[in-house]
């Protein structure tokens, strides 16, 4: 894989798109050509085939038989005898036999990425035999950020493309186009697209495929759109979108691209959204219930656009274009492990459930949307530590924690340890759950963020409800934005999966930052020495194996779901649409100001029991908290 | 003949159909519908108490195929879960065959025009290769093998490029 080494914000937009990025001889695999040449050759008609495919059967029912077998079986079959090889060595062959035959050949085509080295893998599940499979290796960088790509397939050429994208940690974006032919399983590089840019909205319509907004090199979001005729390869503008705006999902329905800028909890401001007509080349507004419903991951089916809701814990419900409105699907929502990002159990079993520190592996996706769009992503490790087997020196002793939270059972606490070399850790969470449910993750009653902000070591830590709460922030010690924002912050009962998502609107720009944690659970231990280890060696070094994350799924053949056990009426209703109203009481400490306010911890604890047990607002110091009802869009 | 006509939209009304062998069968019309053959034969008003002959297929298969249709017919639609599941138990067990017989069901289906034992044969001989060695193969399907060992060893080296398997990654959980 060729590396481009990276010094400048210019000049890699031009290394990274250009045509020059040649593909290593490894993708460009041999075919059949490698054959000894006393083989027969490729194009020999089958009409001068002395021997029967299958002897006893016509030559098409037999073909009709061998065109069934799945690829993997291949590598046997081809030894079988001089007819058999030629027909199975030789994919291009296979497949077309297959399509003149009426055979359909529905593949799952799934980007995922090691979760460590970032490293892209592109796996194919089989639809027919439900077998995964791996192409060769996108020529494509590194370090380029999964999430960036505009990843579109045209199932009647048996092609995928893979446009644009970003480098992760430079914010720069691509012009590269790669196609892969499911045919000859290869990849090629194509015509770059006009514009760079990542995080776009693409689509194929009538053969054709659409490309629009995305981040572009400047890191503003762009409106320009453009579309490519592959026989032709090549790239024109169309229409601009008449808005600067970032794609996090796009759709085509009966023959229209539906772009929307996604929604981000806590939707303080509507996500923004444009349809294009390229009948008419000409983009205009996206109804206002679809773009403020569509709040996940989309397929259409039958022209129909279902989205999986991932802010309405993985619901799957469909738009009405008649009302505008959406209709929850009957049936149960998607499985939580296939929440997204989508991810592969990491510890079938599991270590033992009562081991101190459980170590995660994830990613932090900062994005700011104004002034500047950005948004970039690391790779990160964390310790949930619990903080009765293994106190953390410089952390609250978990019976503090359990003062301020007001609860009596195990306290956890998720954090970097400082031993490290970390010079930061922006944001620990103290995990305060119920006695009751002693080991148990079920009963989270209470959640304490500890935030420090390093340049002027101050900390502040406030607590928080679980799933979601709102928290106005007065405080003048902020680590991320002045003091006008206020923080929402959403986060769970880790499990095989954490996340934490904060995000923080500012109230005159009208614009949001949001920083998001998800991780995934690789090892329990309660050793010392294994957590040191497993920090200690961080960037890559650690083998704690591969565990694949796909964030986008393309289907290149809509028969997969259609699948009616996913629609069917016999699964009960599902309840009507919760109200989602936040509870929002809050409360802030600031823990450093405390202890140079207060002479002993005495004194500390008995503030933090007397503000905690009447938990109203009028007991609450006003500097430190302040009451605000969360507005959920929908209500 | 008058009779016939009368009765056509009747779907109790028994067909009958005779092998290439000379052997006479009846199936109820609605199991003899799902052969394409033999329902444009009775909307031609060609089926009569004489039987429909069908030259290529010899009694062994007409048999089984009679079989086949009969139980499809008698449960094609509004199936329950069960039902389906009980169909399908029936198929596999159905097609549970010696090539010969398969080859003949195969070929019988086709030429009748019965989709779904037809995709059963077909589906059935791809799992028979499926799994095999190529010398198993060989055996299996009375096949020569045409290749010189030297042939035979370049193949063996040549990269199978397309799509190799992934193993469930469990090893490394």
């Amino acid at each position: 894989m060729r590396r481009v080494r990276v010094s400048s914000h210019q000049s890699p937009i031009h290394k990274l798109g250009d045509s020059q990025m040649k593909l290593t001889p490894k993708f460009r695999l041999a075919t059949t050509s490698a054959l000894p040449s006393s083989m027969p050759s490729s194009d020999l008609e089958q009409t001068s085939w002395e021997t029967p495919l299958i002897p006893g059967l016509p030559d098409d029912a037999a073909l009709n038989c061998l065109l069934r077998l799945p690829v993997e079986a291949h590598e046997a079959c081809r030894l079988v005898c001089r007819r058999w090889h030629h027909l199975l060595a030789d994919k291009a062959r296979f497949f077309m036999q297959r399509k003149v035959m009426g055979f359909r050949s529905p593949l799952l085509f799934t980007l995922a990425f090691h979760r460590c080295t970032g490293k892209i893998q592109w796996k194919v599940l089989d639809l027919n035999y439900l077998t995964w499979h791996t192409i060769p290796a996108m020529p494509c960088r590194d370090r380029a950020c999964p999430r960036g790509f505009g990843c579109v397939a045209i199932p009647s050429d048996g092609t995928l493309l893979v446009c644009g994208g970003l480098v992760s940690d430079m914010d720069c974006p691509l012009h590269l186009v790669l196609k892969y032919d499911v045919y000859k399983n290869r990849w090629t590089v194509m015509t770059r697209m006009l514009a760079a840019r990542s995080f776009f909205a693409g689509g194929v319509i009538d053969g054709r495929v659409y490309v629009a907004g995305g981040y572009s090199t400047d890191q503003f979001e762009l409106n320009s759109a453009e579309v490519l005729d592959p026989v032709k390869g090549v790239w024109q503008p169309v229409a601009s979108m008449g808005m600067n705006m970032a794609s996090s999902d796009s759709a085509v329905i009966s023959g229209r691209l539906y772009v929307t800028e996604g929604c981000a909890w806590p939707f303080f401001s509507s996500p923004r959204g444009q349809v294009y007509d390229p009948k008419i080349d000409r983009w205009e507004a996206m109804p206002v219930g679809m773009r403020e419903g569509w709040t996940g991951l989309s397929v259409v089916i039958d022209e129909h656009l279902f989205v999986i809701s991932e802010y309405e814990r993985m619901k799957v419900k469909v738009y009405d274009p008649e009302t505008d409105s959406w209709d929850s699907v009957k049936g149960p929502p998607m499985p939580e492990r296939i929440m997204k990002p989508f991810s592969r159990r990491p510890l079938p079993g599991g270590g033992p459930a009562t081991a101190a520190v459980r170590l995660y592996e994830g990613r932090v996706r900062h994005s700011r949307r104004r002034p500047a769009a950005h948004a970039f992503e690391y790779h990160v490790r964390y310790a949930l530590v619990d903080l009765d087997r293994l106190p953390l020196p410089g952390h609250l002793s978990p019976d503090e924690a359990r003062l301020i939270a007001s609860t009596s059972g195990p306290v956890h606490l998720l954090t970097i340890p400082k031993s490290v070399g970390y010079e930061q850790n922006p944001l620990s969470i103290y995990y305060c759950y119920d006695s009751a449910e002693q080991g148990q993750d079920g009963n989270l009653k209470m959640c304490i963020a500890e935030v420090t902000n390093t340049p002027w070591g101050e900390r502040v830590m406030f607590t928080f409800q679980p799933g979601s709460d709102l928290v106005a922030k007065p405080l003048h010690v902020s680590p991320f934005m002045d003091m006008l924002g206020n923080w929402s912050i959403r986060a769970e009962s880790p499990g095989d999966t954490l996340y934490v998502v904060i995000s923080v609107q500012h109230p005159t720009l009208d614009n949001y930052f949001t920083a998001s944690f998800h991780a995934k659970l690789v090892e329990k231990t309660s050793s010392s020495l294994r957590l040191a280890t497993f920090f200690w060696l961080m960037p890559h070094k650690v083998a704690v194996g591969i565990y694949w994350e796909a964030v986008r799924l393309w289907l290149k053949n809509v028969k997969f779901l259609d699948h009616p056990r996913y629609l069917n009426a016999s699964y009960r209703d599902e309840a009507q649409k919760r109200n989602l109203e936040i509870r929002s009481s809050c409360s802030f400490l600031q823990k450093q100001k405390m202890n140079d306010q207060r002479s002993g911890s005495a004194d500390e604890t008995a503030e933090i029991t007397n503000h905690h047990d009447q938990n109203g607002e009028e007991s609450v110091p006003k500097r430190w908290c302040v009451w605000r009802d969360a507005q959920w869009p929908w209500s | 003949m008058a009779a016939a006509t009368d009765d056509a939209g009747d779907s109790n009304e028994m067909i009958r159909v005779v092998s290439s062998d000379g052997e006479h069968f009846e199936m109820p019309e609605a199991a003899a519908n799902l052969s394409l053959v033999l329902r444009h034969m009775i909307e031609d008003d060609c089926a009569d108490a004489a039987g429909i002959p069908l030259a290529v297929v010899a009694a062994k298969p007409l048999a089984k195929i009679v079989d086949y249709c009969t139980k499809h017919a008698a449960k094609s639609s509004g199936l329950t879960i069960e039902e389906a599941e009980e169909l399908k138990r029936f198929d596999a067990e159905f097609i549970e065959v010696d090539t010969d017989m398969l080859y003949d069901l195969l070929v019988a289906a086709d030429f009748m025009g019965v989709e779904g034992l037809s995709k059963l044969a077909v589906q059935r001989t791809a799992d028979l290769i499926k799994g095999k060695t190529p010398e198993q193969n060989r055996e299996t399907f009375g096949i020569v093998n045409d290749f010189t060992p030297e042939e035979e060893e370049e193949i063996c080296k040549e990269n199978e490029w397309a799509f190799q398997i992934t193993k469930p990654p469990s090893r490394l959980c």
